[in-house]
């Protein structure tokens, strides 16, 4: 519109010019844009100020173009981009304006739409801004733009293979209500791990019995990505799926780009046996087309009061009056849902179980070998385990041993007893167990070293081998992230001191039980439910309690709740790290009486840690004794209990009576 | 003729802005920007800070357009800032050639070069001085004139007399450290160094981009974020060892390098800056207990004179290298998600955007919530 030709500089700014070489810096057509800073009613000289076709300067352009790129070759994935920022603020549609302004042309025409309608102050003020800087020609008229920039709305009108829509986005994250991280919820889609969304999903159904996410309904890309789709209404989803035109989304506050190229499958999360729907105000008739099946505004008289509905699209609404006989779009009819098929675990998942042969009594389930834990580097003196320590710690380089040099076998349906004093390593070996040490999670080194302390470096060495991990062929400490957490998701049930560490606090016991069902692949809420309603009532939850979060119930139900949801997906290996410790005596015997009665009716193999040696007798098959990271003693229960022989385990059975 | 569209939108913009304008100037004055490049030099500097751009009378624009509201003007300067094409990078500053106009160390009374208070209020009391509001450009001279004599005289026999040689201190207070206790090295952020106006950032990031949304951070967000630290969602107290603030000359390499003359650097201007060194007490655990005490560096710098802001930067720059799960301060993402101006003014003006969609589909999700009862 204001369009000024002035050939002689590309990028026309005076400080700057003495280090320009101007030919890097060409841009389209040669040409630069006004833009007025101030308005025109200033009694000042308008500062006008040149920029490049459609604002931003080419080189960030090309930068925003290869993020679309390969938004476009990977569907569904958060491409992150730099964002640049732009006269509209943040949170405004930044994200998508930076997508239009780097894709359109001479060519294109222009549609801008904000919350269904093209004359919303924000769509004014983005469609003024970008005709402006380009002097692309505007429309209302879907079918007639090649370009469609909405915020939280898709048009009624079917799109075609030609046509763009850009969607802004204010959070792509759709896992950010489960996890606060961003580094987290990268991984997480690194791996395909999705199961805490669905668990969220689940908590609404348990909550209100039905979907409570309104806009913003997370879906599947194509069988890959779950993805935000923008705060669009759960109608407007099945536009998305199969659609014939791409369609870019663009955060820029939070600065990621993702796609969905034409003809891609995008299918909403919901459960086979609580279908997702329309809400309810598209069964309206519009007062002024009389169209219905589209998305309403709520219309209501001024002077009587009166309510009515009308077209939120209102192009659309008045392409129908001015064309009566215009059809209503037919695609909208459905929300596409999985097949049962298509969210089965794939095969996969937990390939490491191949290999597997019917577990015999005779090989052990669980063989440790030579497992160290260490904060720090190691030096030639302690790492010959023939040298002495001091108190846990090398006296040369201060290197701390919580496990030194520990090996020990569990054979399948047995009950191995870890005691020790505080301090001795116990929880460390059945955290390295539950392959719950590394460099990420530093939760264990956090409590052994003070918080003061730069980067406490962790090192587990050694060998474990379980005998469903590859049948006991290969080492899991060498496992990758991926295969470690899908071992602690279905494999190992672990139960500990901190109800905290395995419950969400903030989700129902039921979804807490649940989740692990969902990690296994089920996506059938009755089913879930009916299991999990099943096991807590093993555990003696009340059952007009399951709803409830375990931040309300008392350390007896909340270990309780953990012991059911550590066994909800039938683990062969259940670890259990002073699980009745801080309880009072008769919940302590409850707690006790279900892990025994467990073990007697399932025949569970499990490992307990405690420091109490009641517990022990009662439960404990065979006993190791740790004193300073190393095992001193071990033995069937009743004869290191009975007739100790080391003199550490002496002075611990005596300080027991 | 059929339906037309409404274009109530349009006009409705056009008109608040004429509103917005006339708001400016309906005393009938408008202020001079080299009046606020001269009067206001702080809030210019919180301005070009936050903006990360160091141009004075652009600040100075901005600031007037957006009628004294910083948000605004360093939204102003963003969005100007993003037409332009990134030219050239300046060579690494030098901190230690600063010419400096004020330097303090809280650590020792006795530094190399010595301490040297400049201009600051830290000392003043903070009483009201009403008689700024006649003051006039004839005081102005007339003070400046008297303050400039006195300098030349040397104001106090006992002291050096003030000249106007450049201060430069070339050794930092942090050299005398080792001699006393063990400093803990920091890893350098030249091997990871990464620009985020060009590259999108992604968790965890090296210290230079922890570094950079720091100085770009919100003033009022930085401070806040380190007084957590300070006062209970944290244990810090860290020893300022050094503040200085002064002038440091960009350069940036030739674009045409001549081979045969070697390093061809072009000097592009100075900017006025604040760093800061503070000490912090940590310590290595040994065998039985055993403490090694020694001492890390927390570092600040920002554009301008913001002593408080740099202050809080290097605590929280010691912070985030220190992450604990109690204290948000020292976590990463919560820190630098939120700390910029733009980001965080921006995501909660938007609130005042229509959502007439999504509340629609809201209700509807609520009021059915109401029809089925709560069976799960």
């Amino acid at each position: 519109m204001h369009k000024a030709i002035d050939p002689a500089h590309s990028v026309n700014v005076s400080h700057q010019e003495d280090f320009t070489r101007q030919e890097d810096f060409t841009h389209q057509g040669n040409a630069t844009y006004l833009v007025n800073a101030t308005h025109q009613v200033n009694s000042h000289e308008p500062r006008d100020f040149k920029t490049s076709f459609a604002y931003l300067d080419e080189l960030s352009k090309r930068a925003i173009r290869r993020a679309v790129l390969k938004a476009v070759s990977i569907p569904g994935y958060q491409v992150p981009f730099s964002s640049r920022e732009l006269p509209i603020a943040r949170g405004w549609g930044t994200g998508g304006l930076q997508l239009t302004l780097t894709t359109i042309t001479d060519d294109d025409t222009l549609k801008v739409i904000d919350q269904g309608t093209d004359e919303s102050v924000n769509a004014v003020s983005i469609k003024k801004f970008i005709t402006q800087t380009s002097g692309v020609p505007t429309t209302i008229w879907t079918q007639e733009a090649t370009i469609i920039q909405s915020r939280h709305r898709i048009p009624e009108t079917p799109l075609r293979e030609d046509q763009l829509l850009i969607l802004q986005v204010p959070l792509p994250e759709p896992l950010r209500r489960y996890e606060p991280s961003e580094a987290m919820t990268r991984r997480y889609h690194a791996e395909g791990k999705y199961d805490g969304i669905w668990t969220l999903l689940l908590e609404d159904i348990i909550q209100h019995g039905h979907y409570h996410t309104s806009t913003d309904h997370p879906v599947l890309v194509h069988g890959r990505y779950v993805m935000a789709p923008s705060p669009i209404p759960r109608h407007d989803l099945a536009k998305l799926h199969q659609a014939a035109n791409l369609t870019l989304f663009g955060a820029g506050r939070e600065k990621k780009i993702y796609a969905v190229p034409p003809y891609t499958d995008v299918i909403p999360l919901a459960f086979f046996d609580v279908p997702l729907e329309h809400e309810r105000i598209t069964e309206k008739t519009c007062r002024l087309c009389g169209a219905s099946g589209v998305y309403m505004d709520t219309w209501i008289d001024p002077q009587t009061g009166e309510v009515s509905y009308q077209c939120n699209d209102t192009a659309f609404c008045l392409w129908r009056r001015n064309h009566p006989n215009s059809p209503l779009p037919q695609s909208t009819k459905n929300i596409p849902s999985f097949s049962r098929d298509e969210t089965k675990r794939p095969e996969t998942y937990l390939s490491f179980t191949e290999g597997e042969k019917a577990p015999s009594s005779l090989t052990p389930l669980v063989r440790a070998m030579h497992v160290t834990v260490r904060y720090g580097e190691g030096c030639a003196h302690c790492r010959d385990k023939m040298h002495r320590l001091e108190h846990h710690s090398c006296p040369y380089c201060g290197t701390i041993y919580a496990l030194r040099d520990v090996s020990f076998d569990l054979y399948p349906g047995e009950v191995l007893g870890i005691v020790g004093e505080s301090g001795s390593g116990k929880s460390t070996l059945l955290n390295a167990l539950a392959l719950a040490i590394d460099q990420k999670n530093a939760k264990n080194a956090r409590a052994a070293i003070p918080a003061s302390h730069d980067h406490p470096h962790v090192d587990v060495r050694g060998d474990i081998r379980f005998a469903f991990y590859h049948g006991g062929q290969k080492n899991v400490l060498r496992a990758s992230l991926q295969e470690k957490r899908r071992l602690q998701d279905v494999m190992l049930g672990v139960v500990y001191q901190d109800a905290t560490q395995s419950l969400n606090m903030h989700l129902s016991a039921l979804a807490n039980v649940s989740e692990k069902l969902i990690t296994l692949g089920l996506r059938d809420v009755r089913t879930m439910l009916e299991r999990s309603k099943a096991l807590l009532g093993k555990v003696q939850i009340p059952e007009e309690r399951v709803k409830q979060p375990p931040r309300l119930f008392s350390g007896g139900m909340r270990q309780r709740v953990q012991i059911a949801r550590a066994l909800v997906t039938e683990p062969p290996l259940l670890l259990l790290d002073e699980v009745t410790t801080g309880l009072d005596l008769t919940v302590q015997a409850s707690v006790l009486d279900l892990l025994r009665h467990l073990h007697l009716s399932e025949q569970l193999s499990m490992i307990i840690v405690s420091h109490d040696l009641h517990v022990i007798r009662m439960l404990a098959d065979r006993t190791l004794v740790m004193f300073e990271g190393q095992i001193i003693e071990e033995g069937m229960t009743d004869q290191i209990l009975d007739d100790p022989q080391k003199p550490f385990t002496q002075k611990l059975v005596r300080s027991l009576l | 003729m059929g339906y037309v569209a409404t274009i109530g939108g349009e006009i409705a913009i056009e008109e608040a802005l004429k509103r917005l304008t006339y708001e400016r100037l309906k005393d009938e004055r408008s202020l001079a920007t080299q009046d606020m490049i001269a009067g206001m030099p702080r809030l210019i500097d919180i301005i070009m800070s936050e903006a990360s751009l160091y141009d004075r009378p652009l600040a100075a624009i901005a600031l007037k357009q957006a009628q004294g509201l910083p948000e605004e003007a360093v939204f102003l300067l963003r969005a100007y800032r993003s037409t332009l094409p990134r030219l050239a990078t300046t060579q690494p500053l030098q901190p230690s050639s600063m010419t400096t106009i004020r330097r303090i160390s809280a650590s020792f009374k006795e530094i190399p070069g010595g301490q040297f208070l400049g201009g600051t209020p830290d000392y003043t009391h903070r009483l009201l001085d009403q008689k700024l509001a006649e003051e006039t450009h004839a005081d102005a001279q007339k003070f400046v004139a008297a303050y400039r004599a006195q300098c030349e005289e040397g104001f106090d026999p006992t002291h050096d007399r003030i000249d106007t040689n450049p201060l430069i201190f070339p050794e930092k207070v942090h050299a005398m450290l080792p001699s006393i206790q063990a400093v803990k090295k920091v890893g350098s952020p030249r091997n990871a160094f990464i620009d985020l106006t060009r590259e999108p950032p992604k968790f965890p990031l090296p210290r230079s981009g922890r570094l950079q949304l720091l100085t770009r951070g919100q003033t009022g967000a930085v401070i806040a974020f380190a007084y957590a630290l300070q006062r209970s969602f944290g244990e810090l107290h860290p020893t300022v060892g050094e503040l200085r603030v002064g002038q440091l000359t960009l350069t940036v390499p030739s674009p045409w390098p001549d081979e045969t003359e070697g390093d061809d650097a072009y000097t592009i201007g100075d900017i006025l800056v604040t760093e800061v060194e503070t000490f912090f007490p940590t310590a290595n655990l040994h065998g039985s207990g055993e403490k090694e005490h020694a001492l890390a560096i927390g570092y600040g710098f920002c554009f301008g004179q913001n002593e408080s802001k740099a202050i809080a930067m290097s605590m929280l720059d010691f912070a985030l290298r220190h992450p604990h799960p109690e204290y948000p301060s020292t976590q990463e993402e919560f820190v630098l998600y939120h700390i910029d101006t733009l980001e965080a003014s921006g995501f909660i003006a938007h609130l005042k955007l229509p959502h007439y969609v999504t509340f629609a589909s809201l209700i509807d999700t609520l009021s059915k919530g109401e029809e089925k009862g709560h069976d799960a």
